[in-house]
């Protein structure tokens, strides 16, 4: 059974005649890493919102449409509720971090769960090690920097022990050094097998751990296919004014001038490999 | 040679909250007309230096010149008038009601005329594909038309330095080559443009000068081309130059850049190698 | 702002003050806040004050404290000291050092006036020490299972009021920074009338509570997906505040210092009237 399914979702913002979410189908199963890219305003955090019941909850607007969470309606399931299958993370760490340190961030989720003192201990003690944040533990988030933040806010989310992790846009406020942080720690959430959904600008960083990717754009799914079979549509995905890995356009590029490609290569390294390869045949 | 437009002697700044520099030592001049994009991660002090060219900072010893004017003896309003500082977030600045006041805003703390306003305000909605919106709201506009109202509302002010903090923040890569363009076009006409980020695409597609900031000293300073050389610096900085130019140099060694380079562009290379060997 | 911040910081230390249950202090705090209601003798009000400075040498505060209030004292003291003797009334038998048709300034003018200034002194020296002995984000855990579990209170009311804390370097940083993108258009906050400074705030304002209002959605939506809900009235508290001897050894310590009080006051000890 999928863990998320999303049948033709429409939704507009209250107050806002733009339709935010046009007819939107897709399910995820468990295990898969799924990228979601487009422009701005293609809809992308307004479906992460619909997935874990913020709208229509707290966020009003008009939603039609059935979007379920294991089974769950996640129109009317608590948020409290959806949110231990449904981890968020969103792009603002601050906005995330309530606490005046990061034990009691992580501890606080828990609290509210009803979680006896021992199994909270044990969460809590896992997750900082996940994160690599157990020396700064009693540290105020106002001395940390913004990807430190953002992995207290995965790891709060994560202490919740969600089925599904959803990282929506988590590096665009940061740094390469904090953005790099949260890409690896990503990486090393999908080798335990963790379902993930990330909203990434950073295309050359999803390349390389996304299963799958979904291309949005004014509301719409126009592509869900494997990673490399969207990105190697590169002249579909400039249109939309997504740039893809610049290994990738430059394959395209020499793919035009005469060049054949069993595939293109959408990594670094396999751009290095092909193109190395290449000049050595002779 | 001329004047510099910007002169950093010795800057040295401290915040009263911290007990280390953020700017420490720091010595740079930049020419009328120039394109310099500052880099370096979060805590480098690259903002804290930008924030001293128009007098937003004044130094802890040190001194920075900005079109002849000593920045201590100059309030930042009076500085306004040739210095644009355009910041991260739009809504930090957006406050009127309609797209027209809040363009004219900043022209009419300068004491411009009232048909001075109305050309300003004309040229720059057209620069910044805001035509036809005077009456609209800008709480109402879109995240990426409000940054591009933001920039507007600084235009409008007619400075001849631009300082752009962090312009890619929260926007998207068309929304982002957008505004890099227009810089350009900005820089062409003649202003001095300075932006900091730390994306390393669209320094390499415009700034023709970089200057890479680490733990509050300048680390690297020079041609945009030549910087991307100088692999160590970079690391340590945590700057990563774009993938082409990594590909460039390790499958066509000693390559000569001297321009910014696109896909197309190695592309193009690679197939005359390729061509030029069969 | 950051001095705020390490203070509030302080109360992470670690001492047997810092130990004590935070319900205890804040009883203790009540107590203290009642003596000088009860007592306006300036010398009983130093001897309490001097007392807490015991406390907090004790607790290991003793030189943020003194960062803190050296600044504090003075301006709380100077101004009443200097203000009050004015407003005392003028009655002929008293001591004039200046006397001349509405201004005048009595030795017993300034007794009473070091009697309140002593009284806002002990109230603060108090103060202080509970904010700094106490890390109040514990304080409101163990008030919040007090009222959760005894009067059936939502948590939400002493989370509220402690989470403004953390919010507190933001809002501030907000604040200097929208203030600078407006003298960067030429907003010069220091010139013109009163009236001009005045409407020149109108512009500021609007960002500010644009971004307050934002902060204040997104809080509301990180506490639902932190399955925080406002409506339940149950909740785990991870941190067990137990409530030991030596906590109940210092309420007592405070219902002493009222009991003092109440007794100095029998014997006509209380008042600052016996100097005068």
């Amino acid at each position: 059974m999928p863990l998320i399914e999303i049948n033709n979702v429409e939704f507009t913002y209250r107050g806002s005649t733009a339709q935010a979410l046009d007819n939107v189908t897709l399910s995820i199963e468990p295990g898969e890493f799924v990228g979601i890219i487009g422009p701005t305003g293609a809809g992308k955090s307004t479906l992460c919102w619909v997935i874990a019941g913020v709208i229509p909850q707290i966020i009003l607007g008009k939603l039609s449409g059935s979007a379920s969470v294991k089974g769950l309606p996640a129109r009317t399931t608590p948020v409290a509720e959806i949110s231990q299958i449904i981890g968020l993370v969103q792009q603002d760490a601050e906005a995330q971090l309530l606490m005046t340190d990061i034990e009691k961030e992580i501890i606080f989720p828990l609290e509210n769960l009803k979680l006896p003192r021992a199994e909270i201990e044990r969460r809590l003690n896992k997750v900082l090690d996940l994160v690599s944040l157990n020396h700064d533990r009693y540290r105020h988030p106002f001395y940390l920097s913004g990807g430190q933040k953002q992995r207290v806010a995965v790891a709060a989310a994560l202490a919740m022990e969600p089925e599904v992790l959803i990282l929506d846009e988590a590096t665009s406020e940061l740094d390469p050094l904090g953005a790099e942080e949260i890409h690896i720690l990503a990486g090393s959430l999908k080798k335990e097998g963790k379902t993930i959904i990330m909203v990434e600008h950073n295309i050359d960083e999803l390349a390389k751990v996304a299963d799958r990717i979904i291309v949005m754009d004014q509301g719409k799914i126009l592509m869900d296919a494997p990673t490399r079979e969207v990105l190697s549509n590169v002249e579909f995905l400039q249109g939309l004014g997504i740039y893809p890995p610049q290994v990738t356009q430059t394959a395209y590029a020499m793919q035009k001038l005469g060049i054949v490609f069993d595939q293109l290569p959408i990594t670094f390294e396999e751009g290095l490999e092909v193109f190395s390869r290449l000049s050595s045949h002779d | 040679m001329t004047e510099p437009i910007i002169q950093v002697e010795n800057l040295c700044y401290r915040y009263a909250t911290r007990n280390h520099f953020s700017v420490n030592d720091v010595s740079l001049s930049i020419q009328p007309g120039e394109f310099v994009a500052i880099i370096g991660q979060n805590g480098s002090g690259k903002t804290t230096l930008v924030k001293h060219f128009n007098g937003l900072l004044k130094p802890t010893s040190g001194r920075v010149v900005v079109n002849g004017h000593v920045t201590t003896e100059k309030s930042t309003s009076l500085l306004a008038k040739f210095v644009g500082y355009v910041f991260q977030n739009p809504d930090h600045q957006i406050f009127a009601e309609t797209v027209r006041d809040e363009i004219a805003f900043g022209p009419k703390n300068l004491g411009f005329s009232e048909e001075k306003i109305k050309e300003v305000s004309m040229k720059v909605m057209n620069e910044m594909g805001l035509t036809g919106m005077e009456e609209d709201m800008p709480f109402q506009l879109s995240r990426g038309q409000r940054q591009r109202l933001a920039v507007a509302s600084v235009l409008a002010m007619e400075p001849s330095i631009l300082i752009i903090d962090e312009p890619t923040t929260g926007q998207d890569w068309k929304e982002s080559m957008a505004l890099m363009e227009l810089v350009r076009e900005l820089n062409e006409n003649g202003h001095t443009c300075i932006v900091t980020t730390h994306n390393m695409n669209l320094v390499s597609l415009f700034a023709r000068r970089v200057i890479v900031m680490r733990q509050a000293k300048i680390s690297l300073d020079g041609p945009t081309q030549d910087i991307f050389r100088y692999g160590n610096e970079l690391k340590e900085a945590w700057i990563k130059p774009p993938d082409i130019y990594a590909l460039a140099q390790s499958i066509l060694p000693g390559v000569k850049l001297d321009k910014p380079i696109v896909p197309e562009d190695l592309a193009a290379m690679l197939v005359e190698k390729l061509n030029g060997r069969s | 702002m950051a001095f705020v911040l390490q203070m509030l910081e302080m109360g992470k230390r670690k001492s047997w003050f810092h130990r004590l249950n935070p319900n205890a202090k804040l009883l203790w705090w009540i107590c203290l806040l009642i003596v000088p209601i009860l007592v306006t003798n300036p010398l009983i009000l130093l001897a309490m004050t001097v007392w807490i400075w015991f406390m907090a040498i004790g607790a290991r505060i003793g030189k943020q404290m003194y960062q803190f209030l050296i600044v504090t004292y003075p301006v709380m003291i100077g101004f009443i000291v200097i203000t009050w003797p004015f407003f005392y009334a003028a009655t002929p038998e008293q001591h004039f050092l200046f006397n001349w048709s509405v201004f005048h300034f009595s030795l017993e003018g300034l007794i009473y006036a070091v009697a309140m200034g002593m009284r806002i002194v002990m109230a603060l020296t108090a103060c202080t020490f509970f904010v700094m002995t106490t890390d109040l984000m514990d304080l409101a855990s163990s008030l919040g299972e007090f009222m959760q579990n005894r009067l059936r209170i939502s948590y939400m009311y002493p989370l509220m009021v402690i989470s403004s804390f953390k919010f507190l370097p933001e809002l501030s940083g907000d604040y200097i920074t929208i203030l600078d993108a407006f003298k960067s258009r030429a907003l010069d906050m220091d010139s013109g009338s009163f009236l001009d400074r005045l409407k020149k705030i109108v512009p500021v304002a609007i960002p500010l509570i644009d971004s307050m209002l934002r902060r204040a959605q997104n809080i509301a939506i990180a506490l639902e997906l932190k399955a925080f809900n406002t409506a339940n009235k149950s909740r785990t508290f991870y941190k067990e505040h137990h409530f030991g001897a030596s906590d109940f050894f210092f309420v007592f310590t405070g219902i002493l210092a009222i009991i003092l009080c109440v007794i100095f006051n029998l014997f006509k000890l209380g008042k600052v009237e016996i100097f005068l």
